[in-house]
């Protein structure tokens, strides 16, 4: 590893590891799967031995690939969890909500409409949230810069129709 | 005609810039009605990022680079693996000793092998009287040094720099990083250590003393330990 590698590695990874994994957190919405990703994709980063031209862009594609290997565990997860969501007890005594259970409450409303919405959506939603340029964006997820602007402007029409039905 | 809503979203990149979004520009300079949409998108946007930071939780903190390398293993598959490369440490070891009953060493190794090096005490490892090795799951190989082993050189050689924290039972043990390899020497006196180093490195090989040599299969050693671009031989430590 030459040192002026290291040196930009190490800035990268400074730079980039909050904002990778709040992405993959929240896409995903799981720690420990989010952590190992995050640390992956770092690692895959290393054993390249150079930092790319767009060393942002290149981490979430890496993610993303990563990400879509676990999709299938990931879909029957959301699967089981929208299937028991139902499970709740409903009636009784109604007893005013304390502010953790009204924190979780709304949490779960974001989760569920960021969930809702299909995939490149929310990548381009969460990414542009991470701080990303629209050029960034777009070399991650290999798509036309013309189209992350419509993407991401459907991409918060869903998000705030689908928060809105649940909130 | 009034730019889209995406169109409109392009305005929040600051290095979006060409004549199309200078077009854009121009046009919600002069339009009442598409500077109200823009500040609307602005107020969604801020909503959104509000609503979104409502779901994260603490960023775990960064690990070091030699960490890093250091767990590849995914935390959640730990108890898996740990399972897995126990079954394939035995099958290695008594595959090992099978095949050491007839070779030409076979007295100093046997001395090796009958008498293990180190005690599992949980999850710990204790040092005894044999030098020996361990490659563990979670990327790492502990070398055993016995007593009486002072002044005595154990060199790893590694195919880059090490970034590795080295770590000995005895604080006493010095080593030394030279280019590629690490030398150690324990400490005089010593009643047997453990040293520890993370392999996700790429050991290339371990020596003190005589050798034996495990051949390596395949591209690891086990499905926890990625020795991904070492030699084909990972070289076990034996004090005659």
């Amino acid at each position: 590893v030459s040192p002026s590698f290291r040196s930009e590695f190490d800035r990268v990874y400074k730079q980039w590891w909050e904002r990778l994994y709040t992405y993959l957190h929240r896409i995903i919405a799981d720690r420990d799967d989010a952590y190992d990703i995050c640390q992956e994709a770092f690692i895959r980063l290393y054993a390249r031995g150079s930092v790319p031209e767009e060393p942002g862009a290149w981490l979430v594609s890496v993610a993303n690939n990563l990400l879509r290997d676990r999709s299938r565990t990931r879909r029957r997860r959301s699967r089981i969890l929208l299937e028991h969501r139902g499970d709740v007890p409903v009636g009784g005594t109604v007893e005013t909500p304390d502010a953790s259970t009204e924190r979780e409450e709304i949490r779960q409303q974001v989760r569920v409409a960021l969930d809702a919405l299909p995939l490149r959506q929310r990548q381009v939603l969460l990414l542009r949230a991470s701080g990303m340029k629209y050029r960034q964006i777009a070399a991650a997820l290999d798509m036309p810069v013309t189209s992350v602007g419509q993407t991401l402007a459907r991409a918060m029409k869903a998000f705030r129709e689908n928060h809105r039905e649940r909130g | 005609m009034h730019p889209s809503d995406g169109e409109l979203l392009l305005l929040f990149d600051a290095d979006a810039m060409g004549p199309e979004v200078d077009a854009i520009a121009a046009h919600v300079e002069s339009c009442p009605e598409c500077r109200t949409r823009l500040e609307g998108l602005a107020r969604e946007w801020r909503e959104l990022e509000d609503l979104l930071k409502r779901i994260d939780d603490p960023v775990p903190s960064r690990p070091g680079v030699a960490d890093l390398m250091a767990s590849r293993t995914p935390r959640r598959n730990r108890a898996f693996t740990i399972r897995w490369a126990a079954g394939v440490a035995l099958l290695l070891f008594v595959g090992g000793v099978a095949a050491l009953q007839h070779s030409a060493i076979s007295g100093r190794i046997g001395h090796l092998f009958q008498s293990p090096a180190s005690r599992v005490r949980g999850t710990e490892r204790t040092p005894t009287t044999r030098a020996g090795v361990a490659v563990l799951p979670a990327g790492r190989i502990e070398i055993y040094l016995p007593p009486g082993s002072e002044r005595t050189l154990l060199s790893v050689g590694l195919t880059a720099a090490p970034e590795v924290r080295l770590e000995s039972t005895d604080v006493r043990t010095r080593f030394r990083v030279r280019g590629n390899r690490i030398d150690v020497w324990p400490p005089a006196g010593s009643s047997g250590l453990a040293i520890k180093i993370p392999v996700t490195l790429a050991v290339l090989d371990v020596w003190m003393g005589s050798d034996l040599v495990l051949r390596k299969r395949g591209r690891s050693w086990s499905p926890s330990v990625q020795l991904r671009d070492v030699g084909d031989s990972v070289r076990i430590p034996f004090n005659p």
